[in-house]
């Protein structure tokens, strides 16, 4: 397998109509959204469930921080989970040799840990002194992702709506009528996701390049097909990934080099087609860096307008007249 | 002396105050045994090794507000690890509201006793590089930092009143001069800390909220070439 062994950075954008892509579970459950500038906010924990669970459930990877929804028989917790991972026979002869163990087959099998990171909690026996004793010891095993993710934003203000409905069932046994359920969604968001991947991260977690495609996939596909009531509207729209070639770097807010226009105010923008993204500072800074970047790999679904100084133009031959190798990708 | 500066910035950040637990408050500026860490991410030092190279012996580092100081909350959802059954049928979730900073700028000033050490960074902040990726406090609040230069910095006496940029160490103190429109903070931040993350000194320091420089007079302080006036932490 091929070690990850380049800096990449990644502006992802999706949006979604009449959902709510975040909800805020200490605000019932309403989209998250700044008040101070009206921007909806979605948390990178969300935006790494989505593509976990595609991994998990569409791509047959096995992760560590899942959900199974059924299970019989008995229930481990998650130092008996980390167990799962232990190829040796308790008692050990030391805390470390397990540790070690059930790294190794950590980042083998999880996708997510070698992706993500993770912290994992450990109660091992161990042998004692005199062999036939045993004893308990605790520790833990903690990796920090090569990729990390910046909470994601809207491109625009957006708008709340307020719904109210019928539910299905009454409130409590006996009652005669049925109950009511509120909820709020957002009519239109365009959000704006960045990350980074960084190599020298990568190698503690032995991150591959064929875990970076998965990735992608989950990124794009896992938006899409996370069919739940509340993002059932959910379209990828652009995923651009900015590889390099000079060592330990990376220009840095690639998501700030996009901005949105429209002839709509911000809350009234309910689709696609009724805005444009502005890149000239995207190209020129790209086109600036040029020497330093091996490529820029690139999928769109062709519903975004893109423009350079508000000319109408095509993403993909603006960034090879700046100099810049793309590649387009398919998912 | 010679002191390397640079600006870095983020959309959020996070330096969580050593005695919040369950609702985790931020410092209003980055302590810094965080600004440490930082250079640590920019050199490539590893997280179990970065703090025995910037003790206060080794380092003079300190830092200025360059963005108003904005405060909000973001709610989450967590995970008790260590009793959630499978990682799976999490039922031990708490809802827990983060307090964090918002539209972050800060601009750090930076010496060292380590000719290697200096040498290193300063390569890396003029070609804008860092070995891992630079956060405000938590991984998600990604940061970027842009490279200001390299400066002479001269010690002042300050009997009298000079203007401070940098946030100033109360024990540095000696009177301040309030002004008008000007909103002044305290707080106790960490100040150095072991490898084995025990912090050994935390210290006060005083601070505008807006960004703006301070009027005081103080015990030892540092101009540099374009004017700003620091005091290290």
């Amino acid at each position: 397998m091929t070690e990850v062994n380049r800096r990449s950075e990644i502006v992802f954008l999706y949006d979604i109509k009449d959902g709510n892509p975040n909800g805020d579970p200490l605000d019932e459950n309403k989209p998250r959204i700044d008040e101070e500038t009206g921007i909806n906010l979605v948390t990178d924990v969300r935006f790494k469930r989505t593509i976990r669970d595609h991994l998990y459930k569409f791509k047959g990877k096995e992760i560590f921080v899942r959900e199974i929804s059924d299970e019989n028989g008995s229930i481990q917790d998650a130092k008996m989970r980390a167990r799962d991972f232990l190829t040796i026979d308790e008692p050990l002869d030391s805390f470390e040799t397990g540790k070690r163990a059930i790294n190794e087959k950590l980042l083998d099998d999880c996708i997510d840990v070698r992706l993500f990171g993770g912290t994992v909690p450990l109660e091992l026996k161990v042998k004692k002194g005199n062999k036939t004793e045993t004893k308990t010891e605790t520790g833990s095993i903690t990796h920090t992702g090569p990729v990390q993710f910046k909470i994601g934003r809207s491109m625009h203000k957006v708008f709340t709506k307020h719904f109210r409905g019928t539910g299905a069932f009454a409130s409590k046994e006996g009652a005669t009528q049925k109950t009511f359920r509120e909820e709020d969604f957002l009519p239109y968001s365009l959000i704006n996701f960045y990350g980074i991947i960084n190599e020298n991260a990568a190698k503690d977690t032995k991150l591959s390049e064929k875990d970076i495609d998965l990735l992608l996939d989950g990124m794009w596909n896992g938006t899409k097909n996370l069919i739940s009531r509340s993002k059932v509207g959910q379209i990828p729209r652009l995923l651009l990934k900015v590889n390099y070639k000079e060592g330990n770097y990376h220009i840095g807010d690639l998501n700030n080099l996009f901005s949105l226009k429209s002839e709509l105010i911000d809350e009234e923008i309910r689709d696609i087609s009724q805005v444009r993204i502005e890149i000239q500072r995207l190209i020129d800074v790209l086109g600036k860096n040029k020497d330093k970047i091996e490529n820029a790999q690139i999928c769109s679904d062709g519903s975004i307008t893109f423009t350079y100084g508000g000319e109408e133009i095509d993403l993909e031959k603006s960034l090879m007249e700046a100099g810049i190798n793309t590649e387009t990708l398919s998912m | 002396m010679k002191v390397l500066v640079f600006d870095v910035w983020g959309e959020f950040g996070h330096f969580r105050k050593h005695y919040t637990t369950t609702s985790p408050l931020t410092y209003s500026i980055p302590p810094r045994t965080a600004i440490a860490g930082m250079i640590g991410a920019i050199e490539g030092f590893g997280k179990d090794e970065y703090l025995q190279y910037f003790s206060k012996e080794k380092a003079n580092i300190t830092v200025k507000i360059s963005s108003p100081i904005k405060k909000t909350r973001i709610a989450e959802n967590l995970i008790d690890t260590k009793i959630a059954p499978l990682m799976s049928r999490i039922k031990t979730r708490t809802q827990i509201r983060f307090e964090v900073l918002k539209d972050v700028k800060y601009r750090v000033y930076i010496s060292h006793s380590s000719e290697e050490v200096y040498n290193k960074l300063y390569s890396m902040l003029k070609e804008h590089k860092s070995v891992y990726t630079l956060c405000l406090g938590l991984s998600e609040h990604i940061a970027n930092y842009e490279f200001i230069g390299e400066m002479e910095a001269v010690s002042e006496l300050s009997d009298s009143e000079r203007e401070i940029h940098s946030v100033i160490p109360e024990k540095e103190l000696i009177k301040i001069s309030f002004e008008e429109g000007k909103e002044y903070f305290s707080e106790t931040i960490p100040i150095e800390m072991l490898p084995n993350r025990e912090v050994i000194e935390y210290g006060k320091v005083l601070f505008e909220r807006n960004a703006k420089c301070i009027l005081a007079s103080v015990n030892s302080l540092w101009r540099l070439e374009n004017g700003e006036g620091i005091i290290f932490m």
